[in-house]
Protein backbone atom coordinates (compact mmCIF):
# COMPACT_ATOMS: atom_id res chain seq x y z
CA UNK A 1 0.00 0.00 0.00
CA UNK A 2 1.54 3.29 -0.49
CA UNK A 3 1.60 5.59 1.76
CA UNK A 4 0.35 8.69 1.34
CA UNK A 5 2.25 12.36 2.27
CA UNK A 6 0.43 15.67 2.67
CA UNK A 7 3.67 17.16 4.40
CA UNK A 8 3.27 19.45 2.02
CA UNK A 9 0.28 21.21 3.97
CA UNK A 10 2.92 22.39 6.59
CA UNK A 11 0.43 20.35 9.19
CA UNK A 12 0.26 17.57 11.09
CA UNK A 13 -2.15 15.47 10.01
CA UNK A 14 -3.40 12.46 12.59
CA UNK A 15 -2.53 9.21 11.49
CA UNK A 16 -5.83 7.67 11.23
CA UNK A 17 -6.65 10.12 8.82
CA UNK A 18 -3.85 9.22 6.53
CA UNK A 19 -4.34 5.42 7.18
CA UNK A 20 -8.01 5.94 5.94
CA UNK A 21 -6.91 7.37 3.21
CA UNK A 22 -4.45 4.58 2.05
CA UNK A 23 -6.92 2.54 2.49
CA UNK A 24 -9.54 3.62 0.76
CA UNK A 25 -6.93 4.32 -2.04
CA UNK A 26 -5.40 0.49 -1.73
CA UNK A 27 -9.24 -0.68 -2.06
CA UNK A 28 -10.13 1.51 -5.49
CA UNK A 29 -7.10 -0.52 -7.13
CA UNK A 30 -9.14 -3.83 -6.20
CA UNK A 31 -12.17 -5.59 -8.13
CA UNK A 32 -15.11 -4.88 -6.71
CA UNK A 33 -18.25 -6.62 -6.62
CA UNK A 34 -19.17 -5.19 -10.04
CA UNK A 35 -16.14 -3.80 -11.46
CA UNK A 36 -12.73 -4.27 -12.33
CA UNK A 37 -9.99 -2.88 -11.03
CA UNK A 38 -9.07 -0.82 -13.97
CA UNK A 39 -12.68 0.31 -14.27
CA UNK A 40 -12.79 1.40 -10.60
CA UNK A 41 -10.15 3.34 -11.61
CA UNK A 42 -11.48 5.02 -14.63
CA UNK A 43 -14.77 5.73 -12.93
CA UNK A 44 -13.37 7.85 -10.13
CA UNK A 45 -10.68 9.52 -13.37
CA UNK A 46 -14.20 10.55 -14.15
CA UNK A 47 -15.22 11.88 -11.22
CA UNK A 48 -12.28 13.55 -10.50
CA UNK A 49 -12.71 15.30 -13.45
CA UNK A 50 -16.59 16.01 -12.78
CA UNK A 51 -16.07 17.52 -9.81
CA UNK A 52 -13.26 19.61 -10.83
CA UNK A 53 -16.11 21.45 -12.46
CA UNK A 54 -18.65 21.12 -9.98
CA UNK A 55 -19.31 24.68 -10.23
CA UNK A 56 -19.26 25.43 -13.71
CA UNK A 57 -22.87 24.91 -15.27
CA UNK A 58 -23.18 21.60 -16.51
CA UNK A 59 -23.92 23.43 -20.43
CA UNK A 60 -20.45 24.77 -20.09
CA UNK A 61 -18.59 22.33 -18.68
CA UNK A 62 -15.55 20.53 -21.10
CA UNK A 63 -15.82 17.47 -22.90
CA UNK A 64 -15.16 14.03 -20.66
CA UNK A 65 -11.94 12.41 -21.52
CA UNK A 66 -12.71 8.80 -22.60
CA UNK A 67 -11.42 5.98 -20.25
CA UNK A 68 -8.38 4.31 -19.98
CA UNK A 69 -10.32 1.19 -20.24
CA UNK A 70 -13.61 -0.06 -21.75
CA UNK A 71 -16.29 1.64 -19.41
CA UNK A 72 -20.45 1.40 -19.74
CA UNK A 73 -21.30 5.33 -20.79
CA UNK A 74 -24.14 4.95 -18.50
CA UNK A 75 -21.36 4.18 -15.75
CA UNK A 76 -19.30 6.64 -16.29
CA UNK A 77 -22.35 8.91 -16.54
CA UNK A 78 -23.29 8.20 -12.37
CA UNK A 79 -19.81 8.78 -11.53
CA UNK A 80 -19.83 12.41 -13.36
CA UNK A 81 -23.29 12.82 -11.77
CA UNK A 82 -22.70 12.00 -8.46
CA UNK A 83 -19.30 13.84 -8.27
CA UNK A 84 -20.67 17.04 -9.19
CA UNK A 85 -24.52 17.09 -9.47
CA UNK A 86 -25.19 14.61 -6.78
CA UNK A 87 -28.57 17.02 -5.48
CA UNK A 88 -29.61 16.37 -8.94
CA UNK A 89 -30.21 12.87 -8.61
CA UNK A 90 -33.95 11.67 -8.25
CA UNK A 91 -35.67 8.65 -8.05
CA UNK A 92 -36.21 8.36 -11.43
CA UNK A 93 -32.89 9.37 -12.47
CA UNK A 94 -31.22 6.75 -9.84
CA UNK A 95 -34.16 4.21 -11.60
CA UNK A 96 -32.94 4.59 -14.83
CA UNK A 97 -29.51 4.47 -13.97
CA UNK A 98 -30.30 0.97 -11.70
CA UNK A 99 -31.88 -0.46 -15.21
CA UNK A 100 -29.30 0.10 -17.10
CA UNK A 101 -26.62 -0.73 -14.75
CA UNK A 102 -28.23 -3.06 -11.88
CA UNK A 103 -28.97 -1.47 -8.11
CA UNK A 104 -25.67 -2.88 -6.48
CA UNK A 105 -23.50 -1.90 -9.53
CA UNK A 106 -25.07 1.68 -9.33
CA UNK A 107 -24.10 1.69 -5.66
CA UNK A 108 -20.65 0.33 -5.81
CA UNK A 109 -20.08 3.58 -8.39
CA UNK A 110 -22.21 6.08 -5.56
CA UNK A 111 -19.62 4.73 -2.92
CA UNK A 112 -16.09 4.81 -4.79
CA UNK A 113 -17.60 8.83 -5.64
CA UNK A 114 -17.98 9.16 -2.09
CA UNK A 115 -14.96 7.85 -0.84
CA UNK A 116 -12.90 9.85 -3.37
CA UNK A 117 -14.97 13.13 -3.02
CA UNK A 118 -14.21 13.10 0.96
CA UNK A 119 -10.36 12.75 0.32
CA UNK A 120 -10.04 15.34 -2.43
CA UNK A 121 -12.04 17.71 -0.84
CA UNK A 122 -10.08 17.59 2.46
CA UNK A 123 -6.81 18.22 0.25
CA UNK A 124 -8.43 21.26 -0.94
CA UNK A 125 -9.06 22.25 2.10
CA UNK A 126 -5.03 21.57 3.51
CA UNK A 127 -3.82 23.47 0.59
CA UNK A 128 -2.00 19.65 -0.77
CA UNK A 129 -2.64 18.04 -4.20
CA UNK A 130 -5.00 15.02 -4.39
CA UNK A 131 -3.21 11.73 -3.84
CA UNK A 132 -2.65 9.95 -7.07
CA UNK A 133 -4.52 6.71 -7.71
CA UNK A 134 -2.70 3.37 -7.39
CA UNK A 135 -2.22 1.04 -10.20
CA UNK A 136 -4.90 -1.24 -11.03
CA UNK A 137 -4.94 -5.08 -9.79
CA UNK A 138 -5.96 -8.01 -11.77
CA UNK A 139 -8.69 -9.83 -11.22
CA UNK A 140 -12.45 -10.20 -11.69
CA UNK A 141 -15.39 -8.97 -9.70
CA UNK A 142 -17.12 -11.80 -7.60
CA UNK A 143 -20.97 -10.64 -8.90
CA UNK A 144 -22.24 -10.88 -5.26
CA UNK A 145 -25.11 -9.46 -4.26
CA UNK A 146 -25.83 -9.10 -0.40
CA UNK A 147 -28.40 -10.82 1.16
CA UNK A 148 -30.93 -9.36 4.03
CA UNK A 149 -31.49 -6.31 2.01
CA UNK A 150 -35.03 -4.39 0.89
CA UNK A 151 -36.68 -1.85 0.65
CA UNK A 152 -36.37 1.69 3.37
CA UNK A 153 -38.19 4.23 1.13
CA UNK A 154 -34.29 4.96 -0.11
CA UNK A 155 -33.94 4.68 -3.98
CA UNK A 156 -32.36 1.33 -3.71
CA UNK A 157 -32.35 -0.94 -1.45
CA UNK A 158 -30.88 -1.17 1.93
CA UNK A 159 -30.14 -3.32 4.93
CA UNK A 160 -32.66 -4.36 6.71
CA UNK A 161 -33.38 -4.20 10.54
CA UNK A 162 -29.80 -2.05 11.10
CA UNK A 163 -30.51 0.29 13.99
CA UNK A 164 -28.87 3.63 13.41
CA UNK A 165 -29.06 6.62 11.15
CA UNK A 166 -29.94 5.78 7.39
CA UNK A 167 -26.82 6.71 5.99
CA UNK A 168 -25.40 4.34 7.90
CA UNK A 169 -26.78 1.54 5.47
CA UNK A 170 -26.65 3.69 2.16
CA UNK A 171 -24.63 1.46 0.88
CA UNK A 172 -25.43 -1.67 2.05
CA UNK A 173 -25.19 -2.92 -1.75
CA UNK A 174 -21.46 -2.87 -1.32
CA UNK A 175 -20.50 -3.50 1.96
CA UNK A 176 -16.82 -3.60 1.29
CA UNK A 177 -17.52 0.06 -0.29
CA UNK A 178 -19.25 1.01 2.63
CA UNK A 179 -16.86 -0.54 5.42
CA UNK A 180 -14.16 1.76 3.24
CA UNK A 181 -16.61 4.68 3.54
CA UNK A 182 -16.98 4.42 6.89
CA UNK A 183 -13.26 3.77 7.92
CA UNK A 184 -13.15 7.25 6.37
CA UNK A 185 -15.85 8.50 8.49
CA UNK A 186 -14.96 7.14 11.66
CA UNK A 187 -11.16 8.88 10.86
CA UNK A 188 -12.37 12.21 9.51
CA UNK A 189 -15.33 12.64 11.75
CA UNK A 190 -16.97 10.46 14.49
CA UNK A 191 -17.81 6.65 14.88
CA UNK A 192 -17.80 5.75 18.20
CA UNK A 193 -18.08 8.78 19.69
CA UNK A 194 -21.28 9.60 17.52
CA UNK A 195 -23.98 9.20 19.92
CA UNK A 196 -21.92 11.66 22.85
CA UNK A 197 -23.21 15.13 21.97
CA UNK A 198 -20.00 16.28 24.34
CA UNK A 199 -16.72 16.03 23.06
CA UNK A 200 -14.29 16.89 25.77
CA UNK A 201 -11.17 15.22 24.58
CA UNK A 202 -11.12 16.27 21.11
CA UNK A 203 -9.34 19.24 19.69
CA UNK A 204 -12.99 21.10 18.22
CA UNK A 205 -16.22 20.40 20.49
CA UNK A 206 -19.00 18.63 18.95
CA UNK A 207 -20.92 21.72 17.86
CA UNK A 208 -18.00 23.60 16.08
CA UNK A 209 -18.21 20.23 14.15
CA UNK A 210 -21.72 19.96 13.69
CA UNK A 211 -21.63 23.74 12.00
CA UNK A 212 -19.13 22.69 9.69
CA UNK A 213 -21.23 19.47 9.04
CA UNK A 214 -24.50 21.49 8.57
CA UNK A 215 -23.07 24.55 6.48
CA UNK A 216 -21.40 21.68 4.47
CA UNK A 217 -24.48 19.84 3.34
CA UNK A 218 -26.44 22.77 3.00
CA UNK A 219 -24.43 24.23 0.44
CA UNK A 220 -24.55 20.97 -0.99
CA UNK A 221 -28.38 21.16 -1.23
CA UNK A 222 -28.45 18.07 0.81
CA UNK A 223 -31.80 17.80 2.97
CA UNK A 224 -30.69 14.35 4.30
CA UNK B 1 -30.01 18.55 14.22
CA UNK B 2 -26.70 17.06 16.07
CA UNK B 3 -26.05 21.11 16.00
CA UNK B 4 -28.81 21.85 18.34
CA UNK B 5 -28.79 18.48 20.56
CA UNK B 6 -25.09 18.77 20.92
CA UNK B 7 -24.90 22.85 21.73
CA UNK B 8 -27.84 22.36 24.46
CA UNK B 9 -25.77 19.54 25.79
CA UNK B 10 -23.27 21.89 26.46
CA UNK B 11 -26.15 24.86 27.60
CA UNK B 12 -24.98 26.97 24.87
CA UNK B 13 -27.63 27.93 22.12
CA UNK B 14 -26.87 27.18 18.70
CA UNK B 15 -27.76 29.78 15.56
CA UNK B 16 -28.65 27.27 12.93
CA UNK B 17 -29.96 29.87 10.49
CA UNK B 18 -26.17 30.66 10.33
CA UNK B 19 -25.36 27.13 9.67
CA UNK B 20 -27.69 26.83 7.26
CA UNK B 21 -26.77 30.19 5.13
CA UNK B 22 -29.95 31.61 6.29
CA UNK B 23 -28.97 34.07 8.36
CA UNK B 24 -25.11 35.86 8.81
CA UNK B 25 -22.98 34.90 12.01
CA UNK B 26 -21.25 32.63 13.69
CA UNK B 27 -23.89 29.92 14.65
CA UNK B 28 -23.73 30.78 17.79
CA UNK B 29 -20.85 28.34 18.36
CA UNK B 30 -17.18 29.56 18.86
CA UNK B 31 -15.09 30.66 16.01
CA UNK B 32 -17.92 30.04 13.71
CA UNK B 33 -17.86 32.72 10.93
CA UNK B 34 -14.29 31.73 10.41
CA UNK B 35 -15.20 27.85 10.19
CA UNK B 36 -18.42 28.90 8.25
CA UNK B 37 -16.20 30.74 5.54
CA UNK B 38 -13.91 28.22 5.23
CA UNK B 39 -16.51 25.55 4.75
CA UNK B 40 -17.96 27.48 2.24
CA UNK B 41 -14.92 28.45 0.17
CA UNK B 42 -13.60 24.76 0.26
CA UNK B 43 -17.38 23.42 -0.66
CA UNK B 44 -18.21 26.05 -3.52
CA UNK B 45 -14.05 25.86 -4.86
CA UNK B 46 -14.16 30.10 -4.54
CA UNK B 47 -11.32 32.49 -4.92
CA UNK B 48 -11.70 33.13 -0.96
CA UNK B 49 -9.96 29.12 -0.22
CA UNK B 50 -6.85 31.04 0.42
CA UNK B 51 -7.18 34.02 2.77
CA UNK B 52 -9.84 31.85 4.61
CA UNK B 53 -7.61 29.14 5.29
CA UNK B 54 -4.77 31.19 6.92
CA UNK B 55 -7.96 32.98 8.59
CA UNK B 56 -8.84 29.62 10.03
CA UNK B 57 -5.32 28.30 10.71
CA UNK B 58 -4.70 31.73 13.06
CA UNK B 59 -8.00 31.37 14.67
CA UNK B 60 -7.99 27.89 15.32
CA UNK B 61 -4.41 26.83 15.68
CA UNK B 62 -3.41 24.17 13.69
CA UNK B 63 -4.97 21.02 15.47
CA UNK B 64 -8.35 22.52 15.15
CA UNK B 65 -7.85 23.90 11.74
CA UNK B 66 -7.45 19.76 10.55
CA UNK B 67 -10.19 18.50 12.35
CA UNK B 68 -12.49 21.28 10.17
CA UNK B 69 -10.94 20.39 7.03
CA UNK B 70 -11.61 16.78 8.06
CA UNK B 71 -14.92 17.47 8.56
CA UNK B 72 -15.59 19.07 5.51
CA UNK B 73 -13.89 16.43 3.65
CA UNK B 74 -15.89 13.96 4.83
CA UNK B 75 -19.08 15.77 4.62
CA UNK B 76 -18.27 16.46 1.12
CA UNK B 77 -18.42 12.40 0.53
CA UNK B 78 -21.71 12.12 2.69
CA UNK B 79 -23.99 14.30 1.40
CA UNK B 80 -23.42 12.15 -1.89
CA UNK B 81 -23.98 9.36 -0.40
CA UNK B 82 -27.28 10.56 0.95
CA UNK B 83 -28.58 11.94 -2.28
CA UNK B 84 -27.83 9.47 -5.00
CA UNK B 85 -29.41 6.74 -2.94
CA UNK B 86 -32.13 8.77 -1.65
CA UNK B 87 -32.31 7.82 2.08
CA UNK B 88 -35.30 9.29 3.56
CA UNK B 89 -34.75 11.61 6.72
CA UNK B 90 -34.61 9.58 9.71
CA UNK B 91 -37.77 9.19 11.36
CA UNK B 92 -37.02 11.12 14.62
CA UNK B 93 -35.11 13.39 12.59
CA UNK B 94 -38.49 13.98 10.72
CA UNK B 95 -39.75 14.79 13.79
CA UNK B 96 -36.97 16.92 15.32
CA UNK B 97 -36.92 19.28 12.47
CA UNK B 98 -40.65 20.16 12.00
CA UNK B 99 -39.92 23.02 13.85
CA UNK B 100 -37.47 24.70 11.36
CA UNK B 101 -37.24 22.60 8.52
CA UNK B 102 -39.86 24.79 6.53
CA UNK B 103 -38.86 28.27 7.68
CA UNK B 104 -35.23 28.05 7.21
CA UNK B 105 -35.98 26.83 3.55
CA UNK B 106 -34.61 23.31 3.62
CA UNK B 107 -37.85 21.52 2.14
CA UNK B 108 -36.90 23.40 -0.89
CA UNK B 109 -33.97 21.48 -1.51
CA UNK B 110 -34.59 18.52 -4.39
CA UNK B 111 -33.66 15.88 -1.89
CA UNK B 112 -36.55 16.79 0.38
CA UNK B 113 -38.89 14.80 -1.63
CA UNK B 114 -37.05 11.31 -0.86
CA UNK B 115 -38.89 11.69 2.71
CA UNK B 116 -42.40 11.55 2.90
CA UNK B 117 -43.32 13.92 6.17
CA UNK B 118 -46.92 12.44 6.48
CA UNK B 119 -45.85 8.98 7.47
CA UNK B 120 -46.43 7.65 10.83
CA UNK B 121 -43.88 6.70 12.62
CA UNK B 122 -41.92 3.56 11.91
CA UNK B 123 -43.22 4.01 8.63
CA UNK B 124 -40.13 3.95 6.97
CA UNK B 125 -40.55 2.80 3.66
CA UNK B 126 -42.80 0.46 2.08
CA UNK B 127 -41.25 -2.37 3.98
CA UNK B 128 -42.29 -0.14 7.44
CA UNK B 129 -38.54 0.01 8.25
CA UNK B 130 -37.64 2.42 10.73
CA UNK B 131 -34.23 4.34 11.11
CA UNK B 132 -34.67 4.90 15.41
CA UNK B 133 -31.50 4.84 17.03
CA UNK B 134 -30.21 5.46 20.46
CA UNK B 135 -28.56 8.59 19.23
CA UNK B 136 -32.97 9.35 17.63
CA UNK B 137 -33.61 8.77 21.60
CA UNK B 138 -31.05 11.27 23.03
CA UNK B 139 -32.43 13.58 20.58
CA UNK B 140 -35.71 13.51 21.05
CA UNK B 141 -35.46 14.20 25.10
Amino acid sequence: MAAIDYSASGLEIREEIGAAHEAALDRFAGAGSWWSGAQRIALIEAAREARAQRRTPPWQREAPSPPAVPVPAEALEVARTVAADAHRVDRDVCRGRVAELGDAAYVEIVALVACVSAIDAFCEAIGVDPPALPEPRPGEPDRQRPEGVGDIGAFVDAALGVPGPNVGRALSLAPLENATFFRLVGAMYALEDFGAMVWEERPLSRPQVELVAARVSALNECFY
Amino acid sequence: MLLRASSEAIGEEAAIEGAVGAAEGDGGVPSGAAMVRFSEAVTLSSPDLEDSRRALLEELGAVGFVEVAATVGIFNGLVRVADSTGIPLDEVSRKVSEGFRDALGLVQFASAQNTDFDAEPGDGGESGESGSSDLDAFLLR
